[in-house]
């Protein structure tokens, strides 16, 4: 307890300012305090009232933001948007849905398309469906991307977007998956 | 002006009073070291492996591009391959800077280069989130990235607390508990009071099932009872906040881990940056003698 006036010192520095920035705007702790105390000993002090002011306010307005998008909010208002992953409830009797993309290549092949070959996810693809159904051209700019990822790879010049429902029953699928093309765009 | 230090080795901090003293619970400045370092060092993991694919998105042609609100704010242009590949090469370096720092312990150089990681991480998930589907594994870790600069000299290991240590913990512990609590108001929100007697997760194992979870689809009382058992564990999440028992604290956080690993086996789907920051409620400063229980000589 000998050592303490150290403490008195470092309190008058840190509210200057602390200009080697080892303080936190708060300005709380000192590496020589700490160090010459025993190890584990508490070095905090109140921090002042600014500082837990700011904070507060901060705090007040990240958790406001995100309660109020969870309320209110789309996806589009992320970061602060809803956490809707799986909220959508799906009907044990109702129709699962999943789409993906297909191709025909200069070689006339069929192919499936991942979505790492046009540089989208699966679940992007789906965020877009809407606008795929009403504009099938946009397929095109699979196209393009495809192209742009894969310069070697045979052309496209047929891109399908198919959806596969799958019936339920009692939240149990049964019969086999029917696939459906929802647009199509050729060149 | 200064407040007074009571002098002597009880020296404690104003005790924490109210909601604001929940606030700023005094914590080991060691922790956020530790965080620092994980937070820093798992950016170019996550960039250059386990979320790849928002790279790819420079080469997606802007008509695709749905910009997110901070981005339509911002005006945030539609990426090219080359804005994402600067970007990546500035976050990556930026990232490695700072887990240097944290290492060498120079306090000001982790704090810029902490700042311009949260920057440029908030960039990058602009362009990774703008393109038709948002992922819900980021706010915790985004709000980690944030809060991190706000503190100051902090070493691993370190077993001296401070306010600010604390709020920054605190601003993870609550982000990461927010992120569950709120999943389930939003499956109230869409999904209805009704939504855990649905087949969602039947859907879910369709669409991306893998090897071990595909008997679940002929057991459909399996997905079911998980669908309870999801949202009641969200809905209960905020009690991990108010534990006061540091054991019970950790044992759910481990359970939430094992949670997370279950997910993943089932549907492939992991939240790896929120793990992340799931790890602010674990000790990392290193356990025995707790700073609070030090006495005078």
């Amino acid at each position: 307890m000998e050592r303490r006036p150290t403490t008195v010192t470092r309190v008058k520095a840190d509210v200057g300012g602390d200009p080697s920035g080892a303080a936190g705007p708060g300005g709380v702790t000192d590496e020589r305090a700490g160090g010459a105390t025993e190890p584990g000993a508490p070095a905090a002090r109140p921090m002042r009232r600014v500082g837990r002011r700011l904070r507060l306010v901060a705090a007040a307005v990240v958790f406001g933001a995100l309660l109020l998008g969870t309320i209110r909010g789309q996806d589009s208002d992320f970061p602060f948007g809803p956490f809707r992953m799986y909220a959508t409830r799906q009907r044990p009797d109702g129709v699962s849905a999943s789409y993906r993309i297909e191709a025909i290549t200069t070689e006339g092949r069929l192919m499936f398309v991942p979505g790492a070959a046009y540089g989208m996810r699966r679940a992007e693809i789906e965020g877009q469906i809407p606008r795929f159904v009403a504009r099938p051209a946009l397929l095109s700019q699979l196209a393009v991307a495809y192209h742009r990822r894969r310069p070697d790879a045979p052309e496209l010049v047929e891109i399908h977007l198919v959806r596969r429902r799958q019936q339920l029953e009692g939240s149990r699928p049964t019969g086999p998956p029917v696939d459906q093309v929802v647009a199509t765009w050729h060149r | 002006m200064a407040s007074v230090t009571t002098p002597g080795p009880v020296a404690r901090p104003a005790p924490a009073r109210g909601l604001a003293g929940w606030w700023f619970r005094p914590t080991a400045l060691g922790r956020v070291a530790a965080l620092r370092l994980l937070a820093y060092l798992f950016v170019p993991v996550d960039v250059l492996l386990t979320t790849s694919w928002v790279y790819q998105h420079g080469d997606v042609p802007a008509v695709f591009y749905r910009p997110v609100l901070p981005a339509r704010w911002l005006h945030v242009p539609a990426p090219t391959p080359t804005s994402v590949a600067v970007l990546r090469a500035l976050l990556v370096g930026a990232a490695v800077v700072a887990a240097v720092a944290v290492l060498t312990r120079t306090t000001r150089l982790v704090r810029v280069a902490g700042v311009t990681v949260f920057v440029l991480y908030g960039w990058w998930m602009l362009i990774a989130m703008s393109y038709g589907k948002v992922d819900h594994d980021r706010f915790a870790y985004l709000v980690l990235l944030a809060v991190l600069p706000t503190v100051g000299a902090a070493r691993l290991g370190e077993r001296r607390t401070s306010e600010p240590a604390g709020w920054a913990v605190r601003m993870v512990e609550v982000a990461a508990v927010a992120t569950y609590f709120l999943a389930a108001w939003a499956k109230i929100r869409f999904g209805h009071w009704n939504w855990a007697t649905g087949a969602t997760l039947t859907g879910a194992v369709l669409r991306r099932g893998t090897g071990l979870s595909d008997w679940m689809l002929h057991a459909p009382w399996f997905l079911q009872a998980f669908q309870w058992i999801l949202i009641t564990f969200e809905l209960c999440s905020p009690v991990i906040l108010f534990v006061r028992r540091d054991r019970t604290r950790y044992v759910l956080v481990g359970l939430l881990y094992a949670f997370h690993v279950a997910t993943f086996v089932m549907i492939r789907i992991i939240f790896l940056p929120h793990l992340i920051a799931l790890a602010a409620f674990l000790p990392l400063e290193g356990r025995g003698r707790r700073t609070s229980e030090a006495h005078g000589t």
